[in-house]
């Protein structure tokens, strides 16, 4: 049997072939925008990360001033890891809002990690800022990477289990502090 | 001049199966031939070469449109000293991949992942691909079965006689 197609009869069927593309575009479009629309937002001053929830990785090693440090031995205390650098700018902002902070919070534990940064200058600077926390030299950025830092200053905090709760991209201010002393207090942003 | 065949006449026509495929069989060699010599590994890479493989496909944490293999930013020699040590240790540049990935996201990674939805970016080209090529197909055939399955004369006259119907019939007589 012979097929001969005719301009008759291949207008409406190319009408209903472009209306079907057309449905298919537009669904995937909409399913686009509704994945888009319907993600979490990133809460106000804390970060997404994978580590939230996971072991903090370790940091061992002895402090810019000859002391032992190891967050493994603070298990039981909130512990707030700060990557810092004496050349950085919000880390300066920062500082004295951390040093009331772990004054107003003896049971919470502050380690410093110097980022990119001498451990004269490193010490020089919280010495400047009254800090009396332990901080850390990392000359190869391991622990940074550890914990995925890309630039100073990112906080982590880290719970009496040793699980990462909190990641916190940029200085700590009154803001943030709130939102620590929340998790302190039992309630946290979970 | 030799006698050459008439232009109507199918270069391969008469030849059978063989002569009438021989081009794509060909054609098929030539591409298989030439993928699998593009594929194969010329020599063994060495650790640095390796280690630049790798750090091309992670992005540089702390800087913006830069591989860790391209940048000298502190976090980016860090990654290449990380991935150093991991094919020192004998890890696979994917369990390097999924340490970091464990740390910074998989945003780190510049290559998306080839399951989930993510897996779609490479599955639905080929699949984009297959279906046109049996579009195509499906139209040759179409196309062939239309000019060769009947008489395009007679479907003609038989549309002018339609259309003349329709329209009421011709100013003149006609047999």
């Amino acid at each position: 049997m012979s097929e001969v197609t005719t301009p008759v009869e291949s207008t409406p069927r190319r009408g209903r072939t472009l209306r079907i593309v057309a449905v298919v575009v537009g669904v995937i479009a909409a399913a686009f925008i509704a994945v888009l629309a319907t993600r979490q937002p990133t809460e106000v001053g804390q970060a997404a990360s994978p580590l939230l929830g996971q072991p903090a990785p370790q940091i061992d090693g002895a402090s810019l001033d000859g002391q032992p440090v190891s967050l493994a031995s603070l298990q039981g205390h909130y512990v707030l890891v700060n990557f810092f650098a004496s050349w950085c700018g919000p880390c300066h902002t920062e500082l004295p809002n951390l040093v009331a902070l772990a004054r107003a919070h003896p049971d919470l534990k502050v380690i410093g990690v110097a980022f990119n940064d001498s451990s004269t200058s490193a010490s020089g600077f919280l010495a400047s800022g009254g800090a009396e926390w332990p901080a850390v030299a990392d000359p190869d950025e391991h622990i940074a990477l550890s914990y995925g830092v890309r630039a100073p200053p990112e906080s982590y905090l880290v719970d009496p289990e040793g699980m990462v709760v909190a990641k916190i991209i940029g200085g700590i201010d009154q803001t943030r502090v709130r939102s620590i002393e929340d998790y302190l207090s039992g309630g946290g942003s979970r | 001049m030799s006698a050459t065949a008439p232009a109507s006449v199918p270069r391969f026509a008469g030849r059978g199966w063989t002569g009438s495929r021989l081009p794509w069989v060909v054609l098929a060699l030539v591409v298989g031939v030439s993928l699998w010599a593009g594929a194969a590994p010329r020599h063994t890479p060495s650790l640095d070469q390796r280690v630049r493989q790798v750090a091309a496909d992670v992005r540089c944490p702390s800087c913006t449109d830069l591989t860790a293999a391209d940048s000298n930013a502190p976090t980016a020699v860090a990654v290449r000293q990380t991935i150093r040590q991991g094919l020192q240790q004998g890890q696979s540049p994917a369990q390097i991949e999924s340490w970091l990935a464990g740390r910074y996201g998989r945003d780190i990674l510049l290559r998306p992942p080839t399951r989930g939805v993510a897996g779609l970016v490479w599955e639905l080209p080929v699949a984009g691909a297959v279906i046109a090529l049996g579009a195509l197909a499906f139209a040759f055939a179409r196309w062939r079965r239309a000019v060769s399955g009947g008489d395009p004369a007679e479907a003609d006259r038989r549309l002018v006689e339609e259309a003349l119907a329709r329209s009421g019939g011709p100013p003149g007589d006609e047999p």
